[in-house]
């Protein structure tokens, strides 16, 4: 069998151990490639950083652990972000698989923020009902959300006695992994002229562009790299080094605070080999077609 | 009978249909209370569609056992699976040998959410991408025009969404539209052809929607009853 064969004749066994070893190197020596935001991800960013202390966000995570590599690195992202400028958010999510997802990041980074529940920040957990939770919560928070996840009564909770509808709110951010995007714009957005960002996997970003072109929403995070963005983002301004990090190192006491790259930073560099594995496959495979092609039309003329 | 299983929700589609639709060119309070309390009642219907669907799934998978169908077995995982899932939900504490092992106090729900459920559905995903690669290595062939454009397209995508094609561009770079910059050609092709043509379908969609709702409001759509028109 010559090259041309052999190629458009590769057993699947052979790409799928590539791509494997693709993902796996990268993973153990990282390349250290540079991840530069997009103007997309600058969108959410800013308009967060902006905030005044205090403010509350809401950030909405609709996924479950199938989109976990690409939407739950935002989550930890949003949410230092948010606690390192003193806001204060509010988290929940219209996924029932999502829960237990978005409570490990809540609580992880509480922990290191030194954040209490219900004072500092909310975890709703989750609610049944799409849209009309969203519509609930136009109207009331508590009304929509009686206890937080944890049990414990909205009412009873000092943040709550802040904001009590999501027009008090100052930005909203919906992570999501299927179209609760267009729901948020529609049902919290638009009524309220709250501003909004999305961030959503990477199949899906393509479709919001013209929300964000309408200024619907400030800005889009799309999949793994989307989220590298923001947690260099984060990283580079409150990261050692960084302008704002002596004062978050002098408010935890913890002159050795650092921002180390997330998951989706660690896991571009892999996602960068398996890109370029697949173009280089593509293009040798198209090219042995043509070969081939050629060799079949020469042979047909001799014969 | 018959008028309770064809009239009566044809009027109550109507009714409410009209009625939440008017709701919006009445900014009172009553409109808004009569809103409030019907996102209450969607809720709530919400919470019953899921029971619904827990039935319909064991329904489902109890007839494949019992009709012993091809592949029957997995039904048996299902149930098992589905059952195990409900139960330890009401199971708040740690059990030995599992929870406590990893020092969590979360209980046996969560540790099997944490270390089964979990990895099992990333890895299922995952998966896709070993299944995309060979399938773009055996299928993305620049047969014509159109599968030509997709193929230059998709490549320009790959390179150009990832922090390699950064690295490209930032050795290569002449001008902002240089050829060998991907992320400007990706940016372009994003905010340009992709933006027109989504907004295109976007349109088309919502056109459709709203005539698909107006069809229902006035009964001439009954599909949603479980029947044909």
């Amino acid at each position: 069998m010559d090259f041309v064969n052999l190629i458009l004749n590769l057993d699947r066994r052979i790409i799928y151990t590539i791509v494997a070893l693709c993902i796996i190197f990268p993973l153990i020596k990282p390349l250290s490639l540079p991840v530069v935001p997009t103007p997309e991800v600058h969108g959410i960013f800013d308009e967060i950083d902006k905030l005044p202390v205090g403010s509350h966000v809401v950030i909405s995570g609709d996924y479950d652990p199938a989109s976990k590599p690409e939407l739950q690195p935002m989550l930890d992202a949003l949410l230092q972000h948010c606690f390192i400028k003193g806001l204060k958010p509010h988290v929940l999510t219209m996924w029932p698989a999502g829960p237990a997802l978005l409570q490990q990041a809540v609580e992880r980074q509480a922990r290191i923020f030194k954040k209490e529940s219900g004072r500092d920040y909310a975890f709703l957990g989750y609610k049944a009902g799409g849209f009309a939770v969203i519509v609930g919560m136009v109207g009331s928070i508590p009304g929509t959300f009686s206890t937080d996840f944890y049990g414990v009564p909205t009412n009873s909770m000092p943040i709550y006695q802040e904001v009590t509808r999501i027009a008090d709110f100052s930005y909203i951010i919906d992570l999501a992994a299927g179209a609760t995007v267009e729901t948020w714009i529609v049902y919290a957005h638009q009524p309220t002229k709250v501003p909004m960002g999305a961030s959503c996997t990477a199949v899906s970003a393509a479709a919001y562009y013209p929300y964000y072109q309408a200024n619907q929403i400030t800005g889009l995070a799309g999949g793994m790299k989307g989220t590298a963005e923001y947690e260099t983002l984060v990283r580079l301004k409150y990261g050692k080094g960084g302008p704002g990090w002596q004062a978050i190192a002098d408010q935890l006491g913890d002159p050795n605070f650092d921002i180390v790259p997330g998951d989706a930073t660690k896991g571009m560099d892999a996602q960068s080999a398996v890109h370029i594995f697949i173009v280089i496959a593509i293009i040798l495979a198209n090219i042995c077609y043509f070969i081939a092609m050629k060799r079949e039309r020469e042979e047909r003329k001799r014969a | 009978m018959l008028f309770f299983k064809r009239q009566w929700p044809i009027i109550i589609a109507f009714v409410m249909g009209i009625l939440m639709w008017a709701r919006f060119y009445v900014p009172t309070a009553e409109s808004q209370t009569l809103q409030d309390e019907y996102m209450r009642w969607e809720r709530i219907i919400v919470t019953f569609a899921s029971l619904l669907g827990i039935l319909s799934l064991l329904h489902h998978h109890w007839n494949k056992v019992r009709l012993k169908r091809p592949g029957f077995a997995y039904s048996y995982i299902t149930i098992f699976a589905f059952f195990v899932m409900a139960l330890a939900g009401f199971v708040p504490f740690p059990i030995p040998g599992f929870a406590e092992a990893h020092n969590s106090g979360d209980g046996f729900h969560m540790w099997l959410y944490k270390y089964m459920f979990s990895p099992l559905q990333a890895t299922m995903f995952s998966i896709l991408a070993f299944y995309i690669a060979s399938a773009a290595f055996r299928a993305f062939r620049a047969r014509s025009f159109e599968a030509t454009a997709l193929l230059v397209t998709a490549c320009i995508m790959m390179v150009g969404r990832v922090p390699i094609g950064e690295l490209i561009a930032q050795h290569s770079v002449i001008s902002d539209y240089t050829v060998l910059n991907f992320p400007k050609w990706t940016e372009w092709l994003l905010n340009i052809p992709n933006a027109a043509a989504q907004r295109g379908i976007l349109l088309g969609v919502i056109l459709s929607q709203i005539a698909i709702c107006v069809r229902i409001i006035f009964g001439i759509e009954r599909t949603y009853m479980g029947g044909g028109d």
